[in-house]
């Protein structure tokens, strides 16, 4: 049977969010497949072994027996690309990559391949998308994001490409679509998209669950130090306020699990922010955390209440409208830890996306 | 001879102090507030550089911890070891420690119920891991 390759139009269209949904299916169905990012190009490294994120998020969530190094066999640290540009040692690479499909068709009946970017990412390195699709004897997958024509166009640019290396493309799926326009582009893309001869697969709604980070996440990205409430830094953040207005104006903004900014001396905020983590009046109107920012640290007093109160608060040198900008451009990948995610993914994929024409008649029950 | 800055607003704390630092062979040097010490630090000493900071926590002005965070930001002391004192406990109720390093960047946070011996002790030890030798 031969793999299926992820690939998508651009980045953080949710690629994850798909393969996440076709594994749950898969296992649903009795399959339980492997599942490789051939090229890494965000990578970490855990007791010596590099591999790309998303791999470790997928051997955490799917309890993989399968080798890390398996299910990311060339991750790209910096300087590598020009490396290689000079070098050119193709084979090298591709074996590596080869190897590791080896090692995991052994193990598994059906593969899943997660790609990196669009069809052309990775041709710097002879490894584009439609190369390695192609290496793998692979079936593809755009993911896209939402709209129409643009979607259109972008779709049939990366079909193109795979094409071209002789990949065959199964259709497309349209991920992070408003939910109120579902129909309509599920109507127009659909058709203009079956005009060019290419299916599609799925229009699955944007679902805010599945962005919202969480005060730990923020924390990280911030890089801040945590002053208090260690113990709830998991609390979601589905809103943010800037505290850099008067208390009585600030509460006509707080509503359900609310990130409050706030310059670190604007006690008054903090004091409020207190209050309302206390006394828990609504969940409609509650506190997720505090960013007290230019690096100003409560008084020590107040440092005291917020430790005792258990709220979490964070400490940043950057002032109010730089970290207000960083949380609005923050773009939060899913963990292994966010089981509500995960299901969300699953729930959304297994409802919106043509499972049986897109895994194959070998695969369905 | 090392040198210490304590920094005190109660009077006879300071001198009970002060006078302890001296028969135990070290300069003490007191101020009466955050920002004094600041002053005294920032325009050198006319008989030499300071070599330790003791400072109380509950300063009017600038506070304890706030003289730590100063200090830690500036080029020229970011490198004097710092003990902070406080009596918040009893007082306040406030439970400060060593695990508070995030916000009050002191090298010991000692209450100051402790007996003098404690606070020499640290003294002693933090002057020989500044001056090694």
């Amino acid at each position: 049977m031969k793999p299926l390759y992820v690939s998508a139009t651009g980045q953080n269209v949710g690629k994850t969010t798909v393969i996440l949904g076709l594994f749950a299916e898969m296992c649903r169905r009795g399959t339980r497949p492997g599942y490789i990012k051939p090229v890494g190009q965000r990578w970490n490294e855990v007791d010596g072994v590099r591999a790309d994120e998303d791999a470790f998020l997928l051997h955490d969530v799917l309890d993989s027996t399968d080798a890390l190094q398996s299910m990311s066999p060339v991750t790209i640290p910096q300087g590598f690309v020009d490396n290689y540009i000079m070098t050119r040692d193709q084979q090298h690479l591709q074996e590596k990559i080869c190897q590791a499909l080896e090692k995991l068709r052994a193990k598994h009946k059906y593969l899943i391949i997660e790609g990196t970017g669009h069809a052309g990412v990775g041709s710097c390195l002879d490894l584009s998308n439609a190369q390695v699709a192609k290496l793998a004897e692979a079936r593809v997958v755009i993911v896209s994001g939402g709209g129409i024509g643009s979607v259109i166009d972008e779709i049939t640019l990366n079909r193109c490409l795979f094409e071209s290396h002789g990949v065959e493309v199964a259709g497309a799926i349209l991920n992070k679509v408003h939910p109120d326009k579902q129909e309509r582009v599920r109507k127009i893309v659909g058709q203009g998209l079956a005009n060019l001869g290419t299916r599609l697969l799925g229009v699955i709604p944007f679902d805010r669950r599945l962005t919202v980070p969480t005060v730990g996440q923020i924390a990280t990205v911030l890089k801040g130090n945590i002053i208090s409430g260690q113990d709830l830094l998991d609390n979601r953040v589905d809103n943010t306020v800037v505290g850099a207005m008067e208390p009585q104006n600030m509460v006509r903004h707080i509503a359900e699990n609310t990130l409050v900014i706030t310059p670190g001396d604007r006690i008054d905020n903090i004091l409020v922010s207190i209050t309302y983590h206390l006394n828990r009046i609504q969940e409609k109107f509650s506190i997720a955390g505090l960013v007290l920012t230019g690096g100003l640290v409560p008084h020590f007093t107040v440092v005291d209440l917020l430790r005792r109160s258990g709220l979490p608060a964070l400490l940043c040198q950057e002032d109010t409208y730089t970290i207000s900008s960083y949380i609005r451009e923050m773009v939060f990948k899913i963990r292994a830890e966010d089981s509500d995610k995960i299901a969300t993914a699953q729930e959304l994929v297994i409802k919106y996306v043509d499972l049986d024409t897109l895994l194959g008649e070998k695969a369905k029950r | 001879m090392y040198r210490v800055l304590y920094v005190e607003d109660d009077a006879d704390a300071a001198a009970a102090l002060a006078e302890y630092l001296r028969a135990a062979g070290l300069v003490a040097v007191l101020a009466g507030s955050g920002e004094q010490a600041i002053m005294m630090l920032d325009g050198g000493l006319p008989d030499g550089n300071i070599d330790l900071v003791i400072t109380d926590l509950a300063l009017p002005g600038i506070d304890g911890a706030e003289l730590c965070r100063i200090l830690r930001a500036d080029q020229t002391h970011c490198h004097l070891p710092i003990i902070l004192l406080t009596g918040v406990r009893q007082r306040m109720g406030i439970e400060i420690s060593q695990a508070d390093q995030t916000w009050l960047p002191a090298d010991r946070i000692l209450d100051k119920a402790v007996p003098p011996e404690d606070i020499l002790t640290a003294v002693r030890e933090l002057l020989e891991k500044a001056h090694p030798g």
